[in-house]
């Protein structure tokens, strides 16, 4: 053997070894359990599945009390409140003027699916995981899937899809109507009410009167008038179910974007046809300005909003339904009912009823943890169109800032024959930014659906069946 | 043993290990070559000149004298070379005996700067003209003898050709560096860096200011710098396998040589200004035209061109500001830098060392303005440093190098760098409450006040003003310790193993205070709070290979390597922050809402390779190579990742037919091929559940949520490059030329891909759908076209110009926003709607109506410079290079930059020239007015404005002190002093402060209400002992 002969075959070992080496399994020198991971493996429990369902409430919270949703959204689009600040998101929301790529608006369209998705996947979890589970927890989740569903209809154009992720699996679904979605969310109610039965417990009996309001709404949203007091006419008046908040969880988004950040204001005469919501001194929704000791009262002590430099953006008006981070919000309670009782009865030709209605509720208000004053009687408008103003005038004050008025200003056009500029905010917009409002009158479908292959698009843009409010 | 021996891994390493000892049977007749390599010019002895036996393993770099020694040499005639960076190499042919220890003198003539003699690879030190690609090597020693280096984004700037620094803003800020374009869609495009063989955190650390985040590759001392290779792309670094197809930086310290002790102080005193052209604000004062008086919020009305043009405001004067330069508002002052170092480097034949500590300190240009101390002091509040100061940086650094020798045929280095930092940076950029947002969001005019009708000015801020704001403490302390320990046997003349260990262990403790009653009232902040974060970040890389050199045929000579590499990277982060604090209150305990969180990332890379370097006749050099990668990204269904290579180099010119050998030196012509790797997010391939709460009955319950769908089959993506060039040496090397093609493609590149929002799920899933082009040219031109004893001039041209092209988006949809990525444009080019003005009222003032905006965007460009240029000149002055001038001008072209803070000076401030003034120009009108069409109409395109600059980015004068000035003055051996100054002239058509401009390492350059980079002057004494 050469010595060079030798070193072929040294050499030759050192390659053969490093391809031995490459063969071998190094998974295990690889493997990594990140602690921030909760794999699918730890969700097969009782108390996983419970966790899911916490989970869907918590996602459901976030996307309508507590946080920048549809609820401000709606308000910012229609007459509720102002932008105060910088951001072109709100700013176009404001002027009625949306891209498409809204990245806001996008965050909360994808906001109105999470808890719905996140419903159904802890209802399937309870079946499997939790058989001894109370109902109630199953019709909770029913009502989580058909709120979001309503709102969905309530807020977007018509021609929204609604998907689904099963066992990690996306399930895309075809473009809906707005009555679609109604008919849907309606199932999903009736589906929970009698997966209840006849229960009586604090939790059955909340999640029930739930769904009965919720049935309401839905059937005013589908003109279907007649069966609305049917439905909610065994809802006491008294009843709620408070969404509640806190620092360490989530606080309440017209707190956070009105008093704590400064960038909303509240709207007075928005457009100029909005609502008086500042000068009306309504103590269902009381307002103040810097100088002014309820603001005081509460430590408000900046007179401009966010965007403080544009001398064109009023004052800041701040609102105190909420005044405080911890502030819990009425989402469903029996105040909702007799409004949508009293919508329904002077849509049937029942004026009286109705009146009688609404006067109820001013002369006992219910404040749901907030003391509001009794309030004086109204007069009857004497006209249909001013009967019809007053009860959403009422409407508008009563559940202000809860991700009512838009879709009530939607069904003004959608069912009282209204026309946008006869609703909506309209003419000249506050801040300098030429021209004024624009023109749109629902929300559009955000580009981001575009990645649904069932979603037609346009030039890139996911398209709405059609822009009917 | 038997538990060591059970799983394959194991048994395949000690397979291996076997393979390493048994060459050491093969030990033939050697004998030892001393001698000593000097400068042609002068005959000094020259130190760090690295001499090797050709085809063989056998190396040594010459001590302080310029003497070497290198034992073991194999009888027989062996060809001895010496190369040192900035010289020509030699060659000499010896005859070794066993009896009789053989002598070689070599002596190097100076060539121009760049050339490149040794470059260190994932498989050792090669010769630069046996690798088939072109690696830069910067030689830090020589750039901070001659120019101010404050970190490592200054070293590289202009010295590499396709190496593209943007850099960060403020003290210590983080540069973006990119080599070779935006290769990967969705994953970071950094490069990755060794330090001495370890693999460590180069990334940026976010102060949470809104500002440029901190840079943990900035932690590493230039001082402590010997070499940097730049690894470019695929072709090149497959070897150093996932990862590395963004690139690899490696940096070699410095070491100590044989000899006496050699002490070296140093000092820098600089200062730094903020000499930035700011732009004014705009107020036009006067009335609405249905108002008797001005009455808006109790002050005149705010005109502007659009509402004086519709006669709807009255317009009776217009003012402006500069906040920034006027003595009263500006935050601005003179910074400073100071350093002070000491090292000590000597050795004898058992051990070398190198031992340096440095300590520095830096004042950003941030102060409190006059009328800012006036309001506290009237207040009563005593001023605190920390807010006169608000940007500062200080650190200390302890190296300790050592290279132990404790047999023949076994070298330890040793090497253990300690650092410990603090940085403290104020509120900027894209933040609510940083500086920026009010600083250039103005009125114009100082006599705004904080509430209507109140008597505090904002002096020309928009709503807080740098007292509250710098009151806000955010702060970095941080803790480092990079070790190694990396031995190299030689047991026979051809054969080596080497062995790398080493730990880059880092604590960083983040402050973000806001005590009670202090900071902008915006939101809670002024009910105090408190936000920490304490980290830990862990990065281990062991490896080992084996390298075989020898001579099997007179004509050829070949070098195997094969090893193993692991990598295991672990960050983990414990938040605790705490809301409402009392008066005096500063603690976490002290604060009524507490929330803590944790997080953790963990990456495991193991990786084995095989390269073999074949020599034909000296002159034609061939490689190729294999690395096997397994990573913990990787999906399950995924096995292992192989990054193939080959390359191949051909000296023509030292073919005996060729002609002109007077005159051309070298002419080399290349080319490679490889794949390198990117891997995964560490959880992108996981399906897994997130947590959230929810409130009931006053209490938080844990709640569970659906939050990844993860992808079993996730794989790497996998960048495969082809580059060919040319080396030219000509007359000796004074003058040098190189030119490269390079031509990258990512078959499966990774895209976190955007999901529709009705599935009610994530937003994004990570899959391997998409690719990514990149090609582009690299040149290079050094040359030492004038050679005197009293003058020399040396130049280095560096070029670069770079295409990119997303070739495959999976069949995803293109985006619709300004920025996209769309198949068959750049990734994140930039579109918009075009648009057309006409005064036709002839006015003088663009209207709404006046402009036209077209219905669809077009593609508009790049949103990184395509091309880059730099010139850097030296001037020796008297005798033997005495005094040395240089300078360097960079510029880039050939991309666009969306000029974000003016677009919002025009939109949101109101306080442009082009929103208020009616003399403003047409253009300038109509960008403003196009962007201001409401919704869909609504165009950037007017701010996206072309990144073109040149900038005199350093100049510098040094002068060495005579020997026999020194002597007499018996303070020193020697001295050099160096008077350097940093960013100093930009040429630039940019309208905003300044086209490099950015608060973002990522893809995207991020313009938004920051200040610029800064320039500075420093003065630097080296005296050696």
């Amino acid at each position: 053997m050469t010595p060079y002969t030798f070193r072929w075959s040294r050499t030759g070992a050192i390659a053969l070894a490093a391809v031995a080496a490459s063969a071998c399994d190094m998974s295990t020198l690889v493997r990594a359990t990140d602690p921030d991971i909760i794999g699918t493996d730890a969700v097969v429990s009782p108390t996983a599945a419970n966790a899911l369902r916490i989970g869907a409430l918590g996602r459901f919270n976030a996307s309508t009390t507590g946080g920048e949703t549809m609820f401000l959204y709606g308000g910012l689009f229609g007459d509720e409140f102002s932008t105060g600040d910088t951001f072109t998101q709100r700013i176009e929301t404001d002027q009625r003027a949306l891209t498409p790529e809204n990245g806001n608006i996008t965050g909360a369209y994808r906001g109105l699916h999470t808890p719905r998705t996140s419903a159904i996947q802890a209802r399937e979890a309870l079946q499997v995981f939790a058989t001894t589970t109370p109902l109630w927890n199953f019709s909770e989740m029913y009502f989580v899937e058909a709120y979001m569903l309503n709102l969905t209809a309530e807020y977007f154009c018509n021609g929204q899809p609604i998907s689904y992720i099963k066992n990690g699996i996306i399930e895309y679904g075809d473009p809906q109507s707005n009555v679609e979605t109604f008919a849907l969310a309606l199932v999903k109610v009736d589906s929970g009410l009698a997966k209840l039965g006849s229960a009586t417990g604090a939790n059955e009996t909340r999640v029930r009167t739930s769904l009965q309001i919720l049935r309401g709404r839905i059937l005013l949203n589908q003109g279907n008038f007649a069966a609305v007091q049917a439905a909610v006419a065994s809802v006491p008046s008294s009843f709620v179910w408070l969404q509640e908040h806190s620092l360490s969880s989530r606080t309440p988004g017209v707190w956070s974007l009105i008093n704590n950040q400064r960038r909303y204001i509240v709207s007075n005469n928005e457009g100029p046809l909005g609502l008086n919501f500042g000068t009306a001194a309504d103590p269902r929704v009381p307002t103040c300005s810097v100088g002014q000791p309820a603001c005081a009262a509460v430590a408000l002590t900046i007179a401009r909003p966010f965007d403080s430099g544009n001398t064109a953006v009023p004052n800041m008006l701040y609102q105190l339904v909420w005044p405080a981070d911890a502030a819990s919000v009425a989402l469903m309670s029996g105040l909702q009912a007799r409004l949508y009782e009293a919508e329904a009865l002077n849509r049937t030709g029942n004026w009286p009823d109705a009146f009688v209605i609404l006067n109820a509720l001013r002369a006992a208000p219910q404040g749901y943890g907030r003391t509001i004053a009794v309030m004086p009687a109204l007069v009857d408008p004497g006209t249909a169109d001013g009967r019809r103003d007053l009860i959403f005038r009422e409407k508008a004050f009563w559940l202000f800032g809860t991700g009512h008025r838009y879709p009530d200003m939607r069904r003004m056009m959608r069912q009282y024959a209204m026309t946008p500029n006869q609703v909506l905010p309209n003419g000249t917009w506050q801040i300098g930014r030429s021209p004024g409002y624009g023109t749109d009158v629902v929300f559009r479908t955000p580009t981001v659906e575009t990645f649904n292959p069932k979603q037609p698009a346009s030039n890139g843009a996911a398209t709405c069946t059609n822009l009917t409010p | 043993m038997m538990g060591f021996l059970r799983t394959r891994a194991s048994r395949a390493v000690a397979i291996f290990g076997l393979g390493l000892v048994l060459p050491s049977s093969a030990l033939l007749a050697q004998g030892t070559v001393s001698g000593r390599v000097t400068e042609v010019a002068g005959g000094a002895g020259l130190a760090s000149a690295q001499v090797t036996i050709l085809g063989t393993t056998i190396g040594a770099v010459t001590n302080a004298e310029g003497r070497f020694t290198l034992r073991g040499v194999p009888s027989g005639t062996v060809t001895v070379r010496a190369a040192r960076i900035g010289y020509a190499e030699a060659k000499k042919s010896i005859t070794i005996t066993a009896a009789t220890p053989a002598t070689v003198d070599l002596a190097l003539d100076k060539v121009a700067v760049n050339l490149t003699p040794i470059v260190t690879t994932a498989t050792g030190d090669q010769d630069r003209l046996a690798i088939p690609n072109q690696i830069s090597q910067i030689n830090a020693v020589t750039a901070i003898e001659n120019s101010q280096i404050s970190n490592i984004g200054d070293l590289l700037i202009g010295k590499a050709a396709g190496v593209q620094i943007l850099q960060g803003s403020g003290v210590n800020a983080a540069s973006r560096i990119r080599i070779r374009g935006n290769t990967s869609i969705s994953l970071s495009n950094d490069p990755i860096v060794f330090v001495d063989g370890i693999r460590i955190n180069s990334s940026a650390s976010g102060l949470g200011t809104g500002g440029a985040p901190a840079s943990r590759l900035n932690d590493i001392n230039p001082e402590d710098i010997e070499t940097m290779d730049v690894i470019r792309g695929p072709a090149a670094s497959a070897t150093y396998g996932t990862d590395a197809a963004t690139g690899v930086i490696v940096i070699t310290t410095k070491r100590g040589r044989s000899g006496a002790a050699r002490w070296n102080f140093y000092t820098e005193q600089g200062i730094t200004r903020d000499e930035n052209k700011y732009p004014l604000a705009y107020t036009a004062w006067g009335k609405l035209a249905n108002q008797a008086t001005p009455a808006n919020n109790g002050r005149a009305a705010d005109c502007q061109i659009n509402t004086i043009a519709a006669g709807t405001c009255v317009v009776d004067s217009i003012t402006t500001f500069n906040v920034w330069k006027d003595p009263r508002s500006s935050p601005l002052k003179q910074g400073n830098r100071r350093q002070y170092g000491l090292s000590v480097s000597g050795g004898s034949d058992a051990v070398n060392y190198f031992f340096a500590m440095e300590q520095e300190s830096m004042t950003g240009t941030l102060g409190m303005p006059q009328f800012e101390q006036d309001r506290f002091s009237r207040l009563g509040i005593p001023l605190r440093e920390e807010w006169t100061d608000p940007n500062t940086f200080q650190r200390f650094s302890i190296r300790t190098n050592l290279d132990l020798k404790p047999s023949q045929n076994l070298q330890v280095p040793v090497r253990s760098y300690f650092l410990s930092s603090q940085q403290q940076a104020p509120q900027d950029g894209n933040n609510t409450t940083g500086l920026g947002s009010h600083a250039f969001g103005g009125p114009g005019t100082p006599f705004r006040t904080f509430t209507a009708g109140g008597t505090d000015s904002l002096y020309g801020y928009r709503q807080f003003t740098p007292g509250d704001i710098f009151q806000q403490y955010n702060n970095i302390d941080l803790q480092r310790w990079i070790g190694s320990v990396s031995p190299i046997w030689t047991p026979t003349s051809w054969f080596a193993t080497r062995a790398n260990s080493g730990l880059d262990y880092a604590i960083e403790s983040f402050d973000n205070t806001c005590l009670r009653d202090q900071c902008p009232n915006f939101g809670q902040n002024r009910l105090g709070f408190k936000n920490t974060s304490r980290s830990r970040s862990f990065q281990w890389t062991a490896d080992i290979s084996s390298t075989g050199s020898f001579r099997p045929l007179s004509f050829l000579s070949t070098r195997t390597t094969a090893g193993f590499q692991f990598v295991h990277r672990y960050d983990d982060a414990y938040n605790a922050n705490g809301a409402q604090l009392p008066p005096g209150g500063a603690t976490l305990g002290q604060a009524s809402v507490p929330t803590v969180s944790e997080g953790t990332t963990i990456s495991k890379t193991a990786g084995v390779f095989v390269e073999q370097n074949l020599q034909f006749f000296d002159r034609v050099d061939a490689v190729i190579s294999v690395r096997g990668d397994q990573n913990s990204a990787f999906g399950k269904n995924f096995g292992t990742a192989y990054y193939p290579r080959a390359g191949l180099s051909y000296r023509i010119s030292e073919s005996g037919w060729f002609p002109l050998r007077d005159q051309v030196n070298l002419v080399r012509l290349r080319t490679s091929w490889g794949q390198a790797g990117i891997r995964p997010g560490t959880t992108s391939a996981l399906q897994f559940y997130g947590s959230n709460t929810y409130r009931e009955t006053a209490a938080d319950l844990p709640g569970l949520v659906y939050s990844a769908l993860g992808n079993l089959n996730l794989r790497p993506e996998t960048v495969t490059e082809v580059e060919g060039g040319i080396d030219l040496g000509l007359f000796d090397d004074r003058v040098t030329m190189s030119a490269t093609y390079y031509n990258k493609k990512s078959s499966d590149a990774i895209i976190g891909q955007t999901l529709a929002a009705s599935p009610g799920g994530p937003a994004t899933y990570t899959a391997n759908i998409g690719a990514v082009r990149n090609w582009g040219w690299e040149y290079l031109l050094t040359a030492r076209p004038v050679q005197f004893k009293q003058f020399a001039w040396d130049f280095t041209v560096n070029g670069s110009y770079n295409s990119n092209e997303v070739l495959n988006l999976g069949g995803l949809p293109a985006g619709t926003g300004s920025t996209r990525n769309a198949v068959g444009y750049p990734i994140n080019s930039l579109w918009d709607r075009g648009y057309k003005y006409d005064d036709a009222n002839n006015n003088g003032m663009i209207e709404l109506a006046e402009v036209t905006v077209d219905s669809l965007p077009h593609y508009l460009g790049y949103s990184t410079p395509r091309a880059e240029l730099s010139l850097q000149n030296g001037f020796d002055l008297f005798s033997n290079g005495q005094v040395r001038l240089t300078f360097l001008v960079d510029g880039k072209l050939g991309g666009l930059t969306d000029n974000t803070t003016e677009r919002f000076r025009c939109s949101t401030r109101l306080n442009s020239q082009e929103r208020i003034d009616p003399k403003s120009p047409l253009d300038r009108q109509a960008r403003c007015v196009a962007f201001l069409k409401p919704g869909t109409q609504s165009t950037n395109i007017g701010y996206f404005e072309k990144t073109n600059y040149a900038r005199l980015r350093e100049l510098a004068v040094t002068w060495r002190v005579p020997s026999t000035l020194i002597s007499k003055l018996k303070v020193a051996k020697s001295a050099t002093m160096t008077l350097s100054g940093r960013n100093l002239k930009l040429w630039s058509d940019f309208t905003g402060v300044d086209p490099e401009t950015t608060s973002s390492v990522g893809n995207l350059q991020a313009e938004f209400q920051i200040t610029p980079p800064l320039q500075t002057w420093t003065l630097r004494f080296n005296f050696g002992y």
